[in-house]
């Protein structure tokens, strides 16, 4: 019996030995597969990255409202819902802002003040288009995580009144470092840490939200303006604030217009609005922009449109299996293929888009056709000339509009052709570039007065700006410029704002009681600086 | 807590000292069918309430007083037996089972067997013939129909498909609701991983682990189905646990040498296919058209009708492929397409494409013992070629166990267990290589059985549909292979100290390697280059269980039995999860067969997972003259996925049973046997390891997914691979606290005519409070999902069981039994802590969504606009539905009930059972029925010469308010649409708006038939056989879904999201299957 007894008790002094080791035995809950503690250099490229990523959804949708493209038929004809932009509204706030937040909350405790800098840039540069897009988001408590789950959306006025603060902070947060980089060139894919390139972009990003704001704040707009155009803005197009994909299939890191048409399956047609335009006007970038499949494949199938089989703006009807006959992107900016075929009906007295010197034919394109390595334009060189040209025509600031336009589209067409001659393209002979640029420049002079030379200005800026939707949106709701064609069978009016995320109305709390209503009027409600 | 336990034991070893007196007999008690011991068997000497119960090797002890005394052996389930003790010390018996049996001994939590009749909880008991021979190799889906209060869904008919399975509703909002696998008392993972990276599986396709387990090796399950019956397993037990013995594990030691060999062969074919129309062609507006993949085209020629027809096409895969490919559908010219007859190939198209599939099993089991022990060993062999061509699942598996008594009162056990599965399946999902993408709304011109769908130049894929794969070569080139290989076993050592008293620990491991492969054949339209993603899962548990129980009489009528235990348990995951891109050689499956291969991550980078918690719980049973029970069960987890603060969490519950009929001393010729019952238990559920800390994954993939998905590390036009981190996606809580599920069960067992009827009622209601679920965060916040800790939902339900014996008779005659059980479950959502809602998986544009004041995981996608009294708006300009602004609940996929009813009838050797379930309401999201609704295929849309002016009132696009005519009145839809358009995209049928797809999903089925012959023992004589039984058995023989379109033919048995919390969508899943099969089973 002593002998059972004792065994009983080594039983549970067993279960105490065991209890003082179960401290150790149990904290296992840090994981194995992440880090926890932040490292700037991997940090920045990857709000990069992800900016560029997430714009995909956003910048392939307003492409189709303004008529650069057809991504959606529904979006074409005017209709969001709340899942048209929820990939790029949750993909900026989950991924890019969080990481920028922590990132100005990091480099400034590390006092790393060249990281602070351009991550405030990307901050203002991203507030901006979100307001852009979307009118009132969430902005000062926004990405605080645990301590505010339910961020509060205030006006867009009020977000843009803080980013010429933010900007104007990195400008003076840039200037405490001595050195021509703010950081090593690996952790910067934009500018490879290039302190000017930075601050050459924070003043035409400033230029630029001068512009934007003109309609309601004229004198602010034309001091701002006045104030930067005689100093450090992008002044030549290797300075372009653009993201640049690459051509790695695996990982994959082609530009997704390149990704999502140069295979079987397809989800775009292109516009026939805007290839008409540039096949009426002898524009020698419609084989840059638009790629042809099949050269006697006309609009919807037929054999019209001189070969060039696209959509027109508003078709509604259902696609048919044309994924082999349709056009697609071309060179730039998706990194597909140069249009090097003859096109029909080309008018003899064409100068610039001609079949001069066309070798080879059309084809049906595949993963492999093209680098992929295509663009995505933000502030280019070309886009601040036209921003200056279009406050010149129609503020009191210092500057030549017409010199400013005819730079603008210097610089458009050379950086499409330096981009083509790059990607395995043809690079646009000088004559033609500078024989263009003339025939534009004589458009121009005979423009009859200001209204007429802004059109051209804001046409000229509207096909530059091909690969940014985002930038036209915003234009064409300021001027209503250029003229777009009349929709087919329109489904809703012109969309003054976009549409919010679904997952975000349904999450956050202090919008998810009023969710519907809030969604309906966005496509009413003008923002701020629209009048 | 330690202390109080300590306490506890030794409060219970002064308890129990020297409670033994006078002359001691003692015995064995043995069944007198098969000779196993018989453990809790009731011994009283006659005239005095003095008693003790047998003990797990049917050995009793007992004093008695007088040489003359007579003992009373009692059980129920078997027959009483009196026997003078005759001045013997040793008193063996045999009892024979009474024909009014109880079931009696069971096994729950922990391993402890306990009397069914005097539980406080409800239980349901499978045996093996109920699962095993029944031509389903799924041990899950065996369950189909035969348990109250238990909802299965299986994903379709793809072999090796997951199953879910949900006990008493969903309890958790975000965590797993599946109830806990054990088996020979170690836990048995049931995961079912998703595939990664570029699937081409959908959950449904994907097997869940308790696959692995053999019927044929089954020798019970116990379904434990409240939080009450499981409160011993603690957290995981949280959602019912189902307790599988195994016949290498089961503890009773049977006299003699059986070897048991049992065989059968079923063939399945599927189980409906829609009947297609065949008057009309492939194409749209009434013309026909190459290349569309709907059949709205011309009449083909001899069919009445109005419009035009035509006598030929040409060829349709001249559209893509010229001359250079397929001379043979060209004139010599190379250029002018052949024409071919315009005619229908529907009723032939889909149905060749599935074949005639199979399940073959082989099953060798011996089993040897004596009284010290005994050993088993078995080999089974189970394979299963699935309706879809090239999908097949195998598992081979190998057992042996045996249990020894030691001499020194050491007693132990053993099993271990090597199961092979091997899955091939087709690419299902609904995505672009998926075979079912455009297989059932095939055009009905289009003839798949014999155009080619290779091309005979570089073996790419040939199809007349741009972007997507012939689902003939996809079965053959896109594969998606899992191997597992698992093992598990258990140690047992037991120790018998004193009578009172038993010592015994379970080891137990459970482990499994899943190497999966995963193909995209090259030359896939889709993605050419092709590509093999390569998955490797790891998955290990290990699990400690130290019991002490205590056993004695206090009194004469009192008697007490007291645990306490430990349980220590760690698991861990560790996946591997790599891309292959661009295959070198099409046709070899190895992923070093690709040109570049990149590692692939998981959600959040959780490759490696681990988590442990170890455990001390007590469990005091009371006994008052058998017929008052008491329960008590406490337990404490110390979880290591909770934060240092929070992770020990105690609870417990009480539950009771009172056999009135027996305590009352009730006449028993009408209620032959009473018991009510009651228990109240709170069980507390962990969380996932790692929500407690923000993180940086390294090298994630940015941006959204899709196209814009850019892969890191990031290399730039000319420039140089560049690492990132980014935040984790995931907002982590680092105050997490458990959640809890508290559970009232009330119920009675009641049985009448000597056990003719038997009725077993049971309520339950079921709280779950301070919910860890996933959830989707306001992006706004920086975060895509959130963890949350809050929230109530509550289930509350009926469980009835009823049997019937309408027709008895003793020893081969005719008898006649009817079983039926009854389900209706009722779930709410509460409270979210604030939120009104959380969404969550989904598919195809619609998600799963939890709304305050509805019950769970309601589907969520478009509907259309009404006004307020329930009119669809149309718009005026095209005559369509107008969609709503925000997304709205559109369907709730929980049944409303679930009856099952089987019938047995037996004569002789002859037995016949039927089974038959009732599965009312739940909403299915079915994209099949509103893809084949749109493309105008099945005879639903043959009628269509004719405009409709589908009902609703006009209204306004941009307000959707209802457009008012001049005297403020609404007006009704007057815009005539083509009947096609009525059902073609953004349409009022099927395949519109999202809400246009959700059907009733009520469905009545013929589950299961068996017909058994028993080879009488006198013809066996002449040869090796002890017994030969020969059955028949047919599954899924019928159904009828009456709320579906009534010629799609579609049994909505199907789950495309497979396992998990987010149920009611078919997505493209593959139809279910019917089986027939035939069963030998010979014993020696």
């Amino acid at each position: 019996m002593l002998f059972k007894r004792i065994k009983i008790y080594f039983l549970i002094s067993a279960f105490l030995v065991f209890g003082s080791s179960c401290k150790k035995f149990i904290d296992i809950n840090n994981d194995p597969n992440n880090v926890t503690t932040v490292q700037l250099n991997l940090l920045l490229p990857s709000t990069q990255i992800s900016m560029a990523g997430n714009m995909h959804q956003l910048n392939s949708g307003t492409s189709t409202i303004i008529q650069h493209t057809i991504f959606s038929a529904s979006l074409s004809r005017l209709q969001q819902t709340g899942t048209s932009f929820d990939d790029s509204w949750n993909g900026f706030y989950s991924q890019t802002l969080i990481d920028i937040e922590t990132l100005i909350k990091e480099s400034t405790k590390q006092q790393q003040w060249g990281y602070v800098a351009v991550a405030k840039l990307q901050k203002a540069y991203l507030y901006s288009l979100l307001v852009d897009m979307w009118g009132d988001v969430p902005f000062t408590t926004a990405s605080l995580g645990q301590e505010n789950r339910n961020p509060e959306f205030i006006s867009g006025a009020a977000v843009y009144e803080k980013l010429f603060v933010l900007i104007d902070e990195a400008i003076a947060d840039a200037g405490k470092v001595s050195s021509t980089t703010l950081m090593p060139a690996p952790a910067d894919i934009i500018y490879r840490g290039s302190k000017d390139a930075w601050l050459r972009m924070a003043n035409s990003l400033k230029l630029k939200l001068f512009n934007v704001i003109r309609l309601v704040d004229a004198p602010k707009a034309t001091a701002g303006i006045n104030s930067l155009i005689s100093g450090n803005l992008i002044n030549s197009n290797s300075g372009d604030f653009t993201f640049r994909f690459g051509s790695s299939q695996n990982p994959n890191n082609r530009h997704p217009w390149h990704r999502s048409e140069y295979q079987g399956a397809k989800t775009f047609y292109m516009s026939q609005s805007l290839t008409d335009m540039l096949f009426n006007n002898d524009d020698p970038r419609l084989r840059y922009y638009i790629f042809r499949q099949n050269a006697t494949a006309g609009l919807n199938n037929s054999t019209n449109s001189n070969g060039y089989y696209g959509r027109n703006p508003g078709d509604g009807t259902g696609g048919p299996a044309d994924q082999t006959r349709r056009a697609t992107f071309g060179i730039y900016p998706a990194g597909g293929l140069y249009d090097n075929a003859p096109v029909n009906n080309i008018p003899s007295t064409n100068m610039f888009l001609t079949n001069a010197g066309t070798a080879g034919g059309t084809k049906v394109v595949g993963v492999s056709d093209g680098t992929g390595a295509g663009i995505m334009p933000l502030i280019t060189n070309a886009m601040v000339y036209f921003i200056r040209a279009e406050a010149a025509l129609t503020l009191t600031t210092r500057d030549n509009a017409r010199q400013n336009f005819i730079d603008g589209v210097t610089a458009n067409l050379s950086s499409v052709s330096t981009f083509a001659a790059a990607n395995g393209g043809i690079a646009m002979s000088s004559p033609t570039l500078t024989g263009f640029v003339g025939k534009l420049s004589r458009q121009y002079d005979a423009a009859s007065d200001n209204n007429k030379k802004l059109e051209l200005v804001m046409t000229q800026k509207y096909i530059a700006t091909y690969g940014n939707g985002m930038e036209t949106y915003t234009d064409y709701r300021r001027t209503a410029l250029p003229q777009l064609r009349p929709l087919l069978s329109p489904l809703n009016a012109f969309p003054l704002r976009l549409y919010y995320s679904q997952a975000e109305l349904i999450s956050n709390t202090s919008v998810s009681s009023k969710a519907s209503e809030l969604q309906t009027v966005q496509q009413t409600t003008p923002v701020f600086w629209d009048k | 807590m330690k202390q109080i336990l300590l306490f506890a034991v030794f409060s219970l070893f002064t308890f129990f000292k020297g409670n033994s007196q006078g002359r001691i007999v003692s015995g064995q008690v043995t069944s007198q069918q098969d000779g196993s011991f018989i453990p809790g068997v009731s011994i009283t000497v006659k005239g005095l309430s003095k008693g003790t119960t047998t003990d797990r090797q049917g050995t009793y002890k007992i004093p008695v007083t007088d040489d003359a005394g007579v003992l009373v052996f009692s059980n129920i389930g078997y027959g009483m037996l009196e026997v003078p003790v005759s001045g013997r010390s040793v008193i063996d018996v045999k009892l024979a089972e009474s024909s009014a049996t109880l079931n009696n001994v069971i096994v729950t939590a922990a391993g402890i067997r306990r009397q069914k009749n005097k539980l406080g909880y409800a239980v349901s008991t499978i045996d093996a013939g109920q699962i095993a021979q029944k031509s389903e190799p799924d041990p899950i889906r065996s369950l189909s129909g035969k348990v109250a209060g238990v909802n299965i869904q299986g994903s379709g008919g793809i072999a090796g498909g997951g199953t879910n399975i949900t006990i008493r509703g969903n309890s958790s909002l975000g965590n797993n609701n599946q109830p806990l696998f054990v088996v020979d008392g170690v836990p048995f993972d049931n995961s079912s991983f998703a595939n990664a990276g570029t699937t081409t599986v959908g959950g449904g396709g994907v097997t869940n682990r308790a696959f692995d387990i053999d019927p044929n090796n089954i020798q019970s399950m116990t379904v434990l189905k409240g939080a009450a019956a499981a409160a011993l397993y603690g957290s995981r037990a949280a959602n019912g646990a189902i307790i599988i013995t195994t016949k290498s594990g089961k503890k009773q030691s049977r006299k003699g040498t059986e070897i048991t060999y049992s065989t059968s062969y079923a063939f399945e074919d599927v189980s409906g296919l829609p009947e297609y129309q065949t008057k009309y062609g492939q194409g749209t507006n009434n013309d026909y058209r190459h290349g569309v993949y709907a059949s709205w085209g011309q009449p083909f020629p001899g069919v009445q009708s109005m419009l035009p027809t035509r006598e030929t096409i040409p060829h349709q895969l001249t559209r893509q492929f010229s001359a250079a490919v397929f001379p043979q559908f060209y004139e010599a010219d190379g250029i002018t397409p052949i024409q071919i007859p315009y005619r229908s190939y529907a009723k032939e198209n889909v149905r060749n494409f599935f074949r005639r599939g199979n399940v073959y099993e082989n099953a060798i089991s011996i089993s040897s013992g004596n009284e010290k022990g005994n050993f088993t060993a078995g080999i089974s062999r189970t394979s299963n070629e699935g309706v879809v061509p090239e999908n097949s699942i195998n598992r081979t598996s190998i057992n042996i166990g045996g249990n020894i008594k030691l001499e020194n009162k050491f007693y132990a056990s053993g099993a271990i267990n090597y199961v092979i599965t091997d899955q091939k399946s087709p690419p299902i999902g609904g995505n672009s290589g998926s075979i079912m993408s455009a297989l059932m709304y095939t055009p009905t011109s289009f003839d798949l059985t014999n155009n080619p769908y290779e091309n005979p130049l570089d073996g790419s894929n040939v199809y007349d549909y741009t972007g997507l794969d012939n689902p003939y070569w996809s079965v053959k080139h896109s594969p998606s292979i899992s191997n597992v290989d698992r093992y598990y076993g258990n140690f047992v050592l037991g120790y018998d100290p004193l009578p009172w008293l038993n010592i015994q620990n379970t080891a137990g491991f459970n482990a499994y390697t899943d190497r999966r492969l995963n193909v995209r054949g090259k030359g896939s339209s889709s993605y050419p280059n092709g590509s093999i993603t390569s998955d490797d899962i790891y998955r290990q548990e290990l699990d400690n269980t130290l019991l002490v129980t205590a056993s004695s009489s206090i009194n004469d009528d009192l008697s007490l039995r007291a645990i306490i235990g430990n349980n220590i348990n760690q698991r861990l995951t560790n996946r591997k999860v790599f891309y292959g891109d661009n295959i070198i050689v099409a046709g070899l499956n190895s992923i070093n067969n690709t040109s570049s291969i990149t590692p692939v991550q998981l959600q959040n980078n959780r490759n490696i997972l681990k988590q442990r918690f170890y455990a001390f719980f007590g469990d005091v049973t009371l006994e008052y003259k058998s017929f008052l029970t008491l329960n008590v069960v406490g337990r404490n987890d110390i979880s290591s996925t909770l934060p240092a603060n929070n992770r020990s969490y105690l609870y417990g519950g009480v539950n009771g049973s009172f056999i009135f009929t027996q305590a009352l001393n009730m006449a028993r010729n009408v209620l032959s046997f009473g018991k009510i019952r009651a228990g109240y238990t709170k069980v507390g559920n962990e969380a996932t390891p790692y929500q407690t800390l923000n993180v940086f994954p390294i090298n994630n993939t940015l941006g959204a997914s899709g196209v814009a998905a850019v892969g890191t590390p990031f290399t730039p036009a000319g420039g140089t691979g560049t690492n990132i981190i980014t935040q984790a996606d995931l907002l982590a809580n680092a105050n997490l606290k458990p959640e809890f599920i508290t559970e009232l069960e009330l119920g009675t067992e009641l049985q009448f005519l000597n056990g003719r009827i038997g009725l077993d009622f049971t309520y339950y209601n079921k709280k779950s409070t301070s919910q860890i679920f996933e959830v989707s965060a306001a992006p706004s916040s920086g975060y895509a999902t959130q963890i949350l800790n809050l929230g109530k939902a509550t289930n509350q339900g009926i469980e009835i069981g009823l049997n019937l014996s309408p027709v008895k008779s003793n020893s081969g005659g005719f008898n006649w039994d009817i079983s039926a059980n009854f389900t209706r479950n009722r779930n709410l959502i509460n409270d979210l802590g604030g939120y009104k809602s959380f969404s969550y998986g989904g598919t195809n544009g619609t998600s799963s969504i939890h709304i305050v004041g509805q019950p769970y995981g309601l589907i969520l996608g478009t509907a259309y606009a009404r006004d307020e009294v329930g009119n669809v708006l149309i718009d005026p300009n095209t005559g369509k539905p107008l969609t709503s602004g925000a997304l709205q609940p559109i369907g709730n996929p929980n049944p409303d009930f679930m009856l099952g009813l089987s019938n047995s009838f037996s004569y002789r050797g002859i037995s016949l059972n039927v089974l038959f379930d009732w599965k009312q309401g739940g909403s299915l999201f079915s994209s099949t029925i509103g893809n084949m609704m749109s493309r105008g295929v099945t005879r639903d849309t043959e009628l269509r010469e004719f405009v409709i002016v589908p009902p609703g009132v006009l209204g306004d696009i941009n307000t959707l308010k209802p457009l008012l005519d001049a005297r403020g009145n609404k007006i009704p839809n007057n815009v005539a649409m083509a009947y096609e358009d009525h059902f073609f995209a953004g349409g009022m049928g099927p395949g519109g708006v999202n809400e246009g797809s959700v059907l009733d999903a009520t469905v009545l089925r013929l589950r299961e038939i068996s017909l058994a012959y028993e080879l009488p023992k006198s013809f066996l004589k002449s040869t090796p056989f002890g017994s030969a039984s020969l059955s028949l058995s047919g599954r899924n023989l019928w159904y009828n879904a009456p709320n579906f379109p009534k010629y799609v033919n579609f049994d909505p048995e199907v789950s495309s999201l497979g396992v998990g919390n987010s149920q009611g969508y078919d997505n493209l899943a593959v139809p279910t299957t019917r089986r027939f099969g035939v069963n030998l089973r010979f014993s020696f």
